[in-house]
């Protein structure tokens, strides 16, 4: 029960994380593709600028990961 | 790294201004510096290029031939693009026939079975009878324009009429047979005019034909229309080669005639002299000056000028082992730098395929894309773009392989259930997670050290102390919080909690003090954001261990189920896989370098060297401004816009 609890907390982390950068993407995403239509020596910024939300999930990882190296070896 | 320029003032006499201009277009090692905003081309010769290359656009021309002056290349034009305009007309009519029978066809065949014997009766014999037929394609998706006709034909014509409708599938054009008294024709073309609606086009070849001999003849014009546009376009091809090999050296010289045109206006005229500045390899200055005085004699004059009187907008010249060009080119992606940037092609060329083969870390799929990789590169393709992505895609797939055998993976687990040992930890296992993220996190602190350090030294260079002590001031940070959890978590000796602090202390004032007013609110935010690009590695643990269990979940089901399903399931998800880890880490690697890395110490926002005569010799249709540089770096060859000398 306990583990399972450890996992679906793990999971959430991730997931809630995900659904932000991927709200956050979509938002970012349609607005460079706009901006490298007008633009395309623009590439690169819209690149930098729709992978910046990944941090959210990256962090969401980190957290996951010490729900499950913390909490989970006990 | 990048190439240093010096400025050149070349003073000559005006009437020379071109011959000086050709030499140094010829020569591809100066940029005329813009004083001014630049002229346009002269409209007569702006008109002539574009009436020039939209006729060589119908063509694959390499030949050269013989130069046209400007009369008779606008008598060779005058002639050919009338027969031009005329065959691309009928080859868009036939597109777009061939386009719509196909509608047109489904439509009315979908009509037949409903009046099978009126589908026989042509004109003349519904005329015998006092009738006429009309065939309709209706684009009505939302099925209003059907019920809207079928009402007002009942009002217009009451009961003295028949409508047939019918659609091959929903949603697809509706097809309509309509028999009428023939009297009531022209009322009801009034009506379809009213309502825009057209009536099927049927072609007067066969016009009057029964509704089954049309649907017929359709589909034999059907069959004939791709030879009907083979001919038009070996027509196009009879009429524009005979000239294309002249009118292709033609439209070179008239590129480099609007090249000078537009030098020429940046030049500073006198009544008698003319005097140009330009952006020249500092070690090509000489044979600038040699070029200049072997055109124009002792009619010009070459002055070097000092570094105080250079223009603020100076260009770059990056010169990069012709292996980093793919590199240059995606550091280029993000911006070029500006003057007084380091170049980072070299550190992103060592450093992203490393990241790239961390994260997918697969004997086998490291093999696979080194052998894709060297495929494309070696392969003869014209594309030079397709060559440079293989050569990014080998060296990923060659740290992937050296990756793989640290990991001990060859598609996922099947390597390591073969037994294949892992040099260094096996991703897959109960106690991988822990070296994986400690593994992560040394490299974005290595990597963002680095990045640091550049960053301290470009300040230090460029006369920015605060820059500098923010810098300074991170670093120190850093190194503090590595003692602390050294200490804390590594077994690091008790001796080293204080130098830790110390540094964490110090690092923390130096960074809110380069601040300077809103230092308190802005050092901190900033040691957080170096804090934060670290923890932005661990990146490379989870897109690492995403690949590693979707090549799991495609084992598991291939030992599921008979062998030669499980086989191409297997096959099928690791193909998925395979294509996500050529994507997925490109981009993750990507992004660590413009965000984490470059922004330690990358300002951007550079403007490549665009040598007079570069844009002319790579022409329009080339595939990218920047050129591949010549192999031997110091080699005196003339230069493309911002490649190397």
């Amino acid at each position: 029960m306990e583990l399972g609890l450890i996992a679906l907390a793990a999971g959430l982390a991730v997931g809630l994380a995900a659904l932000a950068t991927g709200y956050a993407q979509a938002r970012i995403g349609a607005a460079a593709m706009g901006a490298v239509a007008e633009k395309p020596e623009l590439t690169g910024r819209a690149v930098l600028l729709v992978a910046i939300p990944e941090t959210l999930v990256i962090l969401g990882f980190a957290v996951a990961a010490m729900i499950i190296l913390l909490l989970g070896g006990k | 790294m990048m190439v240093p320029l010096t400025q050149l003032e070349v003073v000559g006499l005006r009437p020379r201004l071109d011959d000086a201009l050709t030499a140094l277009q010829e020569l591809r090692l100066a940029e005329v510096v813009t004083v001014v905003d630049p002229g346009e081309t002269p409209p007569d010769l702006a008109d002539l290029i574009a009436r020039t290359d939209a006729v060589m656009a119908l063509v694959d021309q390499s030949a050269v031939g013989a130069v046209l002056s400007d009369t008779a290349l606008r008598t060779t034009l005058d002639h050919v693009e009338p027969q031009v305009s005329k065959l691309l007309a009928e080859e868009e009519e036939l597109r777009g026939e061939a386009d719509a029978l196909p509608r047109s066809i489904a439509a009315l065949d979908a009509l037949q079975p409903l009046v099978p014997e009126l589908g026989r009766l042509d004109d003349r014999e519904l005329a015998n009878m006092g009738l006429a037929s009309m065939a309709l394609v209706l684009d009505d998706p939302d099925l209003r324009i059907v019920p809207e006709l079928t009402r007002q034909l009942a009002e217009l014509l009451g009961r003295g009429h028949l409508m047939v409708t019918s659609t091959a599938n929903p949603g697809s054009p509706v097809g309509c047979l309509l028999v009428l008294r023939r009297g009531d024709l022209p009322e009801v073309h009034a009506l379809l005019g009213t309502e825009r609606i057209v009536e099927v086009g049927v072609p007067a070849a066969y016009a009057g034909k029964s509704l089954r001999a049309t649907v017929e003849a359709m589909r034999e014009r059907l069959v004939a229309l791709p030879g009907e546009r083979d001919r038009v376009q070996a027509q196009l091809a009879a009429t524009v080669t005979p000239v294309a090999a002249s009118l292709h050296a033609t439209l070179t010289v008239l590129r480099a005639r609007a090249e000078r045109a537009v030098a020429a206006t940046q030049a500073d005229l006198s009544s008698r002299t003319f005097t140009l500045r330009l952006w020249v390899p500092s070690k090509q200055t000489a044979r600038v000056e040699q070029a200049l005085t072997d055109r124009l004699g002792p009619a010009v004059a070459v002055e070097r000028l000092d570094t105080a009187t250079r223009a603020e907008d100076q260009p770059v010249l990056l010169r990069n082992r012709p292996g980093w060009q793919p590199f240059q080119q995606l550091v280029g992606l993000l911006s070029w730098p500006a003057r007084g940037d380091l170049d980072p092609t070299g550190l992103t060329a060592l450093v992203l395929p490393l990241f790239f083969g961390v994260m997918v870390g697969d004997v086998v799929y490291g093999a696979i894309l080194l052998a894709a990789g060297w495929w494309l590169r070696t392969r003869r393709s014209k594309k030079r773009t397709i060559g440079e992505v293989g050569r990014v895609m080998a060296l990923g797939g060659a740290w992937t392989v050296l990756f793989g055998v640290l990991y001990g993976e060859a598609l996922g687990s099947l390597g390591h259930s073969l037994g294949m040992p892992a040099l260094w930890f096996y991703r897959g296992g109960p106690t991988a997670l822990q070296p994986l993220l400690l593994f992560s996190l040394a490299i974005g602190l290595v990597h963002v050290v680095l990045g640091l350090l550049l960053g301290a030294w470009t300040a230090a260079r460029g006369h920015h102390p605060r820059r500098l002590a923010s810098k300074v001031g991170t670093l120190l940070v850093l190194a503090g919080l590595f003692g602390l959890a050294g200490v804390a978590a590594a077994g690091f000796p008790a001796k080293v909690l204080t130098p830790a602090v110390a540094a964490l202390v110090i690092g923390v004032v130096v960074a809110c003090v380069s601040q300077g007013a809103l230092g308190l609110l802005l050092g901190p935010l900033d040691l957080l954001g170096a804090f934060g690009n670290v923890l932005s590695y661990l990146r490379l643990a989870a897109v690492g261990l995403a690949s590693t269990y979707l090549a799991e979940v495609a084992n598991q089901l291939g030992a599921r189920g008979p062998l030669l399903l499980g086989l191409l399931v297997a096959t099928l998800f690791h193909a998925l896989n395979l294509a996500l880890a050529a994507f997925s880490p490109t981009i993750q690697a990507l992004r660590l370098h413009y965000v984490e890395f470059f922004g330690q110490f990358y300002e951007g926002g550079g403007r490549l060297f665009a040598p007079l005569g570069g844009s002319v010799a790579q022409g329009p249709e080339s595939e990218s401004v920047i050129a591949v540089p010549s192999p031997a770096t110091t080699s005196p060859e003339p230069v493309s816009a911002g490649s190397a000398v």
